[in-house]
């Protein structure tokens, strides 16, 4: 085990759904720690709360119970302003979906990050990184999936990020597509040291992480891989 | 209940926030159609049934004396059906309990030798009983004078007719339809406590007047050919009575209240028509967009509920069923909001015009039409929407709709100015450009309801302006003290003695009539002193119009009556005294506010009629203490010659109180609407967008901006929209102001159009903080919003 403070580190997370009278434990004593400078993949099948855990760790949402420590505080204790502001500054996220602003082009979807950060990056720079560069005045409706994922990406990383969250990143993209966007975010991962977390159920992306999180019904299994895959020697 | 209908249903709860709105702004249109329209009504019916009851003359003329035997030769000029002559004299009415002296119109009612048919303006009894024939000390008092000066049947009163004091004994109280709005000579409003007619037996009048056998005033009725066209049998009238000595002949067209009546008529149709276009136009607008959301929303469900084999038919009738619940609901608010409208401008006007009854009567077939007027617009608001559904195919509609295309904007061509503008503005603007439909609706929303808020300040301020510009620029003198003929400068020295006279200023005025080739006008030029301060002749704009030396100082719009500019010359022939005409020059030209003003040099103008020093009317300026008050006011009161005694501050404080502060309370009402429309346009466009933006709004929450952060997104739109809008609601307002005043000009005056700063202060700040209150409203829904589902979701 590494000596250095995990960039998150969760202890005992709870959470449960109250829908009327009806309660749903989605989580149950989750601990789980986060290094720096690595990619993480946490897996999970359907339902089984990977997005709630995320959105946790994320600071989109509290937990029930439990502690979520990041940089020093516990995020749990943090009301919906301070939350705010720690996702301002700390946290990159990239979806399923992209959730890019229709009416802005990659480099003004990439803006919306770096306008509200602390320390950014030059947006162009960002792109760059994603190798968008020639495609820095198109619209969103006028890019592929891959590459409106990739403006994604940029956007995530442009604010200097303690950690970036990907939920389900491939999951809207074919095969080919999805493993260039992995292999991405990997090769960011060793350009950058970014802190990346990625949440999926497809089972064969853990291969390319160094530390592993599964999701089960009775907890989280934690592990690492010795050997770490490239994104072109994986397929689902 | 249908599948459909439930669903319909539900649709409707979801959206019923904009819908309400919606339904506010038809409600509101339909509202001012129902109100305006059913006043307007009520007051066609009231006037008709007045008129007709009263028999009211298609003439007036006023003359200075012509015997009763001349009756019968007017009788014979073709094209008039009927005529009565009677006396009408200028009275002060000396009330025990009242300092100042009251003036009046004493009219006579046809003797008893004179029966036989109806009277031509013949009065209607209040309360009391009619004249008794075989008295001759019985009055009949005009009713809101005798209500507001607490007389009544069986009281005494004091009336000086021709400087004499007479003492007669009310009967009752009567009212009469040349009357409907009585307005004093000279002055600009009614002043029911201040002017009172008194209606006398014609034996009575006669002996009072010194006018045995002879009369001073006729009114008559027309042939129907003749009331299509009265002005040659008006020429003839006059050229038959020119030998009397002729003041005025008046059509029912031009007669004062009537003219006043017409003109408040004019106001309700141009109110019945101009309100409901701007806000069933608005409606549909709001609805238009708020439909063609609906159908984007739902083009899944639609494509889906067509795969099972819905007929377009019923697809079709379900969406439109929407806007014809809103055209319904709406309509119906609306009618019953319009009807309650009509009642209270109905009671308004009851204080305003004296009318013997005046209903509110409820229009069934006014509100069928309106219901149906809110049913078409409604409907044309979805039609567009409903097209949207029904063109899709069941294949097409099924997939998720592509994500909607970005584009360049014009703007981005100024590559220079567009980088200059900030990310957030570069934003807010391309939103503002790709939904240019939608823009516009908004801006056009902002535009009328900002206009609304314009005209309205600018009409109180206008009248506002009116009245101190008369009272404080025009009329400086505190008094005027007009007698009943020419004296010589004898009563000038008289008034300066006059208990606290700072200033007395002589005014001699000749009645006459000022002819160009076919053109003519009977009217009356002003004499005023070189060195004048009491009476300030000035055009519109305020500035001093000086008295040539010699020559006439005439109203613009007179000259251009007349045919006539300056440097030309016109005939005045006086209407007393020899009627010699003579040739007079235009020497100047001025643009007055009120009435068609002729001046000329006070000296001037007496030797023109071969006079020295006579005079008609003396202005005063006093500096007087409460003693010296009364004692002023007992001596004018004992004053043969006195006709009557303008107090200008008590006209100026009535004129305020009955227009400028009653239009004031009205503009509330105008102002609410104005609200409506900003609410009901605004409101639904940001809650449209709120919805549509749901996920981009989610997403910026996510990327850790602040809910202020995304609001103020929402608000530099909403700015850059309705500040366009209210920008461009500016002139527009100013154009409606100048088209209502136009409304309400005539012969007696022109309202000008005015709004100061404050004016346009306070309509651009209500409008902006109409934007706020909706932004506040917006921003309450972003703290709230639950943007952690907005993610989950796909589109």
């Amino acid at each position: 085990m590494s000596t250095t403070e995990p960039a998150i580190r969760c202890v005992g997370i709870h959470k449960t759904y109250h829908t009327g009278e009806v309660e749903t434990p989605v989580l149950r004593g989750i601990d789980l720690e986060i290094m720096p400078g690595e990619v993480t993949v946490i897996l999970g099948a359907s339902g089984a709360g990977k997005t709630t855990l995320l959105n946790i760790i994320g600071g989109i949402d509290r937990p029930t119970t439990g502690e979520i420590w990041c940089g020093g505080e516990n995020l749990a204790g943090f009301d919906d302003r301070r939350l705010t502001e720690h996702r301002r500054r700390n946290v990159g996220f990239v979806f399923q979906f992209y959730n890019l602003v229709p009416t802005l082009t990659a480099l003004e979807n990439v803006q919306t990050a770096t306008e509200i950060a602390d320390r950014p990056m030059d947006p162009a720079e960002a792109l760059a990184l994603v190798d968008l560069s020639d495609r820095r005045d198109h619209f969103p409706a006028q890019l592929s999936g891959g590459q409106q994922q990739r403006v994604a990406i940029a956007r995530a990383l442009a604010k200097r990020p303690l950690v970036v969250f990907c939920d389900e990143p491939t999951g809207a993209l074919d095969a080919t597509t999805g493993r260039h966007v992995l292999d991405l975010l990997l090769r960011i991962n060793e350009q950058t040291g970014a802190t990346i977390v990625i949440v999926t159920h497809a089972a064969p992306v853990a291969g390319l992480a160094h530390a592993v999180l599964r999701l089960e019904l009775d907890g989280i299994h934690a592990s690492r891989n010795a050997k770490r895959l490239g994104a072109e020697d994986i397929s689902w | 209940m249908s599948v459909l209908g439930r669903k319909l249903r539900r649709d409707l709860v979801a959206a019923r926030g904009m819908l309400t709105a919606v339904v506010a702004v038809v409600a509101l249109g339909i509202g001012a159609l129902v109100g305006f329209q059913a006043t307007s009504n009520n007051l066609m019916a009231a006037r008709d049934a007045y008129y007709a009851r009263c028999r009211l003359a298609d003439f007036w003329i006023d003359l200075h004396k012509a015997p009763r035997t001349v009756l019968a030769e007017v009788a014979d000029i073709a094209g008039v059906a009927a005529l009565r002559g009677r006396i009408a004299a200028p009275v002060i009415v000396d009330l025990a309990h009242v300092p100042e002296p009251i003036s009046g119109l004493l009219l006579s009612l046809p003797g008893s030798d004179e029966g036989g048919a109806a009277v031509i303006n013949d009065i209607v009894l209040r309360s009391g009983r009619p004249l008794d024939p075989r008295r001759d000390d019985e009055v009949l008092v005009s009713e809101a004078f005798a209500r507001h000066r607490g007389l009544a049947a069986g009281d005494t009163l004091a009336l000086t007719i021709t400087g004499e004091r007479r003492h007669l004994r009310i009967v009752g109280t009567a009212i009469s339809a040349e009357f409907a709005d009585l307005i004093p000579p000279g002055a600009l409003a009614p002043e029911p406590a201040d002017y009172g007619v008194f209606y006398v037996g014609r034996q009575f009048a006669e002996n009072a007047t010194n006018m045995a056998g002879a009369v001073n005033s006729i009114v008559g009725l027309l042939t129907p050919a003749a009331r299509a066209d009265p002005e040659p049998v008006m020429e003839r009238l006059d050229r038959v009575l020119a030998p009397y000595g002729v003041f005025a002949t008046t059509p029912l067209a031009l007669q004062s209240s009537n003219l006043n009546l017409t003109a408040e008529l004019g106001g309700l149709a141009t109110m019945a028509t101009t309100m409901p276009l701007i806000f069933l136009t608005v409606a549909a607008l709001v609805l238009n967009v708020l439909m063609t959301r609906l159908a984007a929303q739902q083009a899944v469900i639609v494509g889906t509920l067509k795969a099972l084999g819905w007929a377009d038919g019923a697809l079709r009738t379900h969406f439109v069923s929407v806007g014809v619940l809103v055209g319904l609901v709406g309509g119906l608010l609306g009618g019953l909001l319009g009807w309650g409208l009509a009642a209270w401008l109905t009671e308004f006007y009851r204080g305003l015009f004296a009318f013997p009854s005046l209903p509110n009567r409820f229009y069934l077939g006014l509100i069928l039409l309106s219901l149906a007027i809110a049913l078409c617009f409604a409907v044309l608001g979805t039609l567009r929407g409903v097209r949207q559904v029904t063109r899709l195919s069941p294949a097409e509609a099924m997939h998720p709709p592509p994500p909607p295309a970005g584009g360049k904007i014009v703007l981005e061509r100024f590559p220079v100015l567009w980088r200059h503008l900030g990310f957030f503005w570069q934003m807010a603007l391309r939103n503002v450009f790709r939904n240019r439909g939608r823009s516009l609706v908004g801006i056009f929303a902002a535009a009328v309801g900002t206009s609304l808020l314009v005209s309205t300040f600018g009409l109180v301020e206008s009248l506002a302006y009116m009245v101190g510009f008369q009272f404080d620029q025009v009329m400086v003198a505190e008094y005027t003290l007009n007698f009943r003929t020419e004296l010589d400068g004898g009563a000038l020295d008289e008034a300066r003695r006059l208990p606290g006279v700072q200033r007395a200023e002589p005014v001699f005025a000749v009645a006459g009539t000022l002819v160009n080739a076919n053109h003519s006008h009977k009217g009356v030029v002003v004499g005023l002193r070189a060195d004048a301060t009491l009476t300030v002749p000035r055009d519109g704009d305020g500035t001093r119009a000086a008295v040539p030396a010699q020559g006439l100082l005439m109203a613009r719009r007179l000259a251009a009556q007349l045919g006539v500019g300056l440097g030309d010359r016109v005939w005045l022939i006086p209407t007393k005294g020899t009627r010699e005409p003579r040739l007079v020059p235009i020497t100047g030209l001025l643009d007055s506010l009120f009435g068609l003003a002729v001046y000329a040099d006070y000296a001037w103008l007496n030797a023109l009629v071969g006079e020295t020093d006579a005079l008609s009317a003396v202005k005063l300026r006093t500096a007087q203490t409460p003693a010296e008050r009364a004692a002023f006011l007992a001596e004018i009161k004992r004053m043969p010659t006195l006709e009557s005694c303008d107090d200008l501050a008590r006209e100026r404080a009535n004129l305020w109180q009955n227009f400028v502060v009653k239009l004031g309370g009205m503009s509330y009402t105008m102002i609410l609407f104005g609200a409506v429309i900003f609410f009901g346009a605004i409101l639904n466009a940001a809650l449209i967008g709120l919805i549509e933006r749901h996920r981009e709004l989610a997403t910026y929450r996510v990327l850790g901006y602040r809910p202020r952060e995304v609001g103020t997104m929402l608000l530099r739109e909403s700015l850059l929209l309705n500040l366009t809008g209210i920008a461009l609601g500016l002139p527009l307002g100013w154009w409606m102001l100048v088209g209502m005043n136009a409304q309400y000009t005539n012969d007696l005056y022109m309202i000008p159009s005015v709004i100061t700063p404050t004016g346009w202060a306070w309509s651009i700040g209500l409008a902006l903080a109409f934007v706020l209150i909706c932004q506040y409203i917006v921003q309450r829904q972003i703290d709230r919003m639950d943007w952690r589902e907005a993610l989950a979701m796909k589109e």
